[in-house]
């Protein structure tokens, strides 16, 4: 039995079966959540098998590589694909609470089933072009759900989203198209060899920056980030719980993967690029939400400021440096998300976004209040919350790798995303009642928000053996030998491939 | 064949962002799937395009282009389609609740 392909095919499994059940919405919305269950079960199955036995690697097809396709679980895509696959549990388990009240469309769970197979497969494939592919399918299952609502508002969200990726995926081809030209393979593990005997190094770094820029726009990179606050703050707010949990990290772990392993050899050019863009990003997303009154919209900008520093951590590649982003990305998915559906339960309640027109809803939902303290307090990075930790980290790579200045802005942005998070709390669940709320949140929408806030404390508790496990994960993407041996050596034969394909 | 081949590219990518920068949304659309489709040229080139030369390995010593780019083209161009729909039902959708389908029909985007 192989795990590998478990999670992307669970996932295209349920959407089947949703798409079946479309008449039948009680069965179907059952379907759906056992399903996003059984697809976290076997994430965390072969997290496990990853931990226990190296990467693992599954053939499609049965074409061995670098010829065919190759799906690749190492411990960075396993841990980021049971990352996902949590938060997609709780933001689905929240969608049946939060769908039920509003005009029940067809189509939720199955676009919601294609978005969760397009993230696992971008994380878990092992070739470029497939995961041009996997991109396109969590990409237009997600403009879909932008547009869920068909709202005026979303509707045009979700063509400003939808132009600028499409711009991006067209970049995206152009990359897949020079890189096959000059290396003449797409498989991440059979590049990083011929890159590395490229004859002008400037032509690998020129394709290096074209990805970068594309995959900039998934992870809304400066200059790349206009079409995140509209898209994040319209799209149902379980559906935003995603975008900003889950999807824009998939870009991060783009960049990761391809600067890392594929384009090992040029990796350090390109960083001073990757610095910058990563600042601006920090300061721009975080100046962004200071000047927001709309919950949403402040979420969307804090998302673009904390994808900042993720890209710092990315950029420098140092351990330190990858493990602070690797735990923020953690931290942010947990803490976002829950900020994303603790906001909606205040939303809801006051049926406005404007958080100075809300106020002093902490009478009426008091575990939300707390809940959203609890996520304000990640996201701010207050100790003892591993946000606190991861940026530390980042800081700590900073001045290690000689940049004073950016540390300096690092800090800065801290204390502001510290300033914008509080002034919402306050706004949003201090001070006098503005409004006489009234509607009730259904449990539905209140379990994942304790369930959240309680992985966060989880996380907080056990903070050493993460800490440990992220040590682990970042040196593996920074020696990738084992997944290029596992791909390319004779061990292809022995665990990993034996589930798929014909006999060859 | 490669000098027309880079022309056709050219053409397309300059008819397509200045479609893009139309006022009418339709002519976006049009000319995003203009640029996707100098993308998927792009990509036919990238495996040497040698003319008449079939992707498939025939018995005997007649030459053959290297066929993955072609197939990878073929997917993306299905994946072209499949955008190039939802665009439009998302323009028509546009249409009906804004009234129009211009850049200035559209109203609540902001930075």
């Amino acid at each position: 039995m192989n795990w590998v392909p478990a999670p992307i095919l669970l996932s295209l499994a349920t959407a089947i079966l949703c798409s079946g059940l479309i008449r039948w919405r009680r069965a179907q919305v059952w379907v759906s959540l056992l399903g996003s269950l059984a697809t976290t079960a076997a994430a965390g199955r072969l997290l496990l098998l990853v931990w226990e036995a190296g990467p693992q690697v599954h053939v499609m097809g049965g074409w061995s590589p670098p010829f065919g396709i190759v799906l690749v679980a190492d411990l960075l895509s396993g841990s980021l694909v049971a990352l996902a696959s949590v938060v997609a549990c709780l933001s689905l388990l929240y969608s049946t609470g939060y769908l039920e009240e509003r005009e029940a469309r067809a189509g939720f769970h199955p676009l919601f089933h294609f978005l969760l197979m397009g993230i696992h497969g971008a994380f878990l494939t092992g070739d470029v072009f497939n995961l041009f592919v996997f991109f396109e399918v969590l990409l237009l299952a997600s403009y879909s759900l932008v547009a869920y609502g068909g709202t005026g508002a979303q509707l045009e969200a979700t063509l400003k989203y939808a132009t600028l990726n499409l711009v991006g995926s067209a970049v995206f081809l152009l990359a897949v198209g020079a890189l096959y030209g000059l290396a003449g393979t797409l498989n991440m593990a059979h590049l990083p060899a011929r890159l590395a005997a490229a004859e002008s190094p400037a032509i690998v770094l020129a394709i290096l920056l074209l990805f970068v820029a594309v995959f900039g726009t998934k992870a809304a990179a400066f200059p790349f980030h206009f079409w995140l606050p509209d898209a994040h703050s319209s799209a149902p707010t379980p559906i935003s719980a995603m975008l900003s949990g889950v999807l824009i990290k998939v870009g991060a772990y783009a960049i990761l993967r391809l600067g890392g392993l594929v384009f090992a050899s040029v990796q350090a050019l390109a960083q001073p690029v990757l610095l910058g863009m990563a600042a601006v990003t920090m300061v721009v997303g975080a100046l962004g939400a200071l000047a927001q009154r709309d919950v949403k919209r402040l979420l969307a900008y804090s998302s673009i400021s904390q994808m900042g520093y993720i890209l710092l951590g990315v950029g420098l590649f140092t351990p330190g440096g990858l493990r602070g982003a690797l735990l923020l990305i953690l931290n942010h998915a947990l803490g976002k998300a829950l900020l994303f559906l603790a906001a909606g339960h205040a939303v809801h309640a006051a049926g406005t976004r404007d958080m100075q027109a809300m106020g002093g809803l902490r009478a009426l939902l008091p575990g939300t209040s707390a809940a959203f303290l609890v996520g304000v307090l990640a996201i701010a990075g207050v100790p003892p919350l591993p946000g606190f930790f991861a940026k530390l980290a980042i800081l700590q790579a900073l001045l290690a790798a000689g940049h004073p200045v950016l540390a300096a802005l690092a800090a800065a942005m801290a204390l502001a995303t510290l300033l914008y998070l509080f002034r919402a709390w306050q706004w949003i669940f201090w001070g006098t009642t503005q409004k006489e709320a009234t509607h009730a949140v259904p449990i539905g929408m209140r379990a994942p928000v304790a369930v959240l806030a309680l992985l966060l404390a989880l996380v907080t508790a056990s903070l050493g053996p993460v800490s440990a496990w992220l040590t682990e994960v970042a040196a593996q993407v920074r020696s990738p030998e084992a997944y290029v041996g596992r791909v390319l050596g004779g061990e292809v034969g022995s665990p990993g491939a034996q589930g798929g394909g014909p006999a060859r | 064949m490669t000098l027309s081949l880079i022309l056709t590219i050219g053409t397309l990518v300059g008819v397509g962002v200045f479609l893009l920068l139309r006022r009418n949304l339709l002519k976006l659309i049009i000319g995003l799937s203009l640029i996707s489709h100098a993308a998927n040229l792009i990509l036919v080139g990238s495996g040497g395009f040698l003319g008449r030369r079939p992707p498939i390995i025939l018995p005997g010593p007649l030459p053959y282009a290297d066929p993955l780019p072609q197939a990878l083209v073929l997917t993306a161009i299905v994946i072209g389609f499949g955008v190039s729909a939802f665009l439009l039902v998302l323009l028509y959708w546009i249409s009906r609740v804004r009234g129009g389908a211009a850049v200035s029909d559209l109203m609540e985007l902001r930075g």
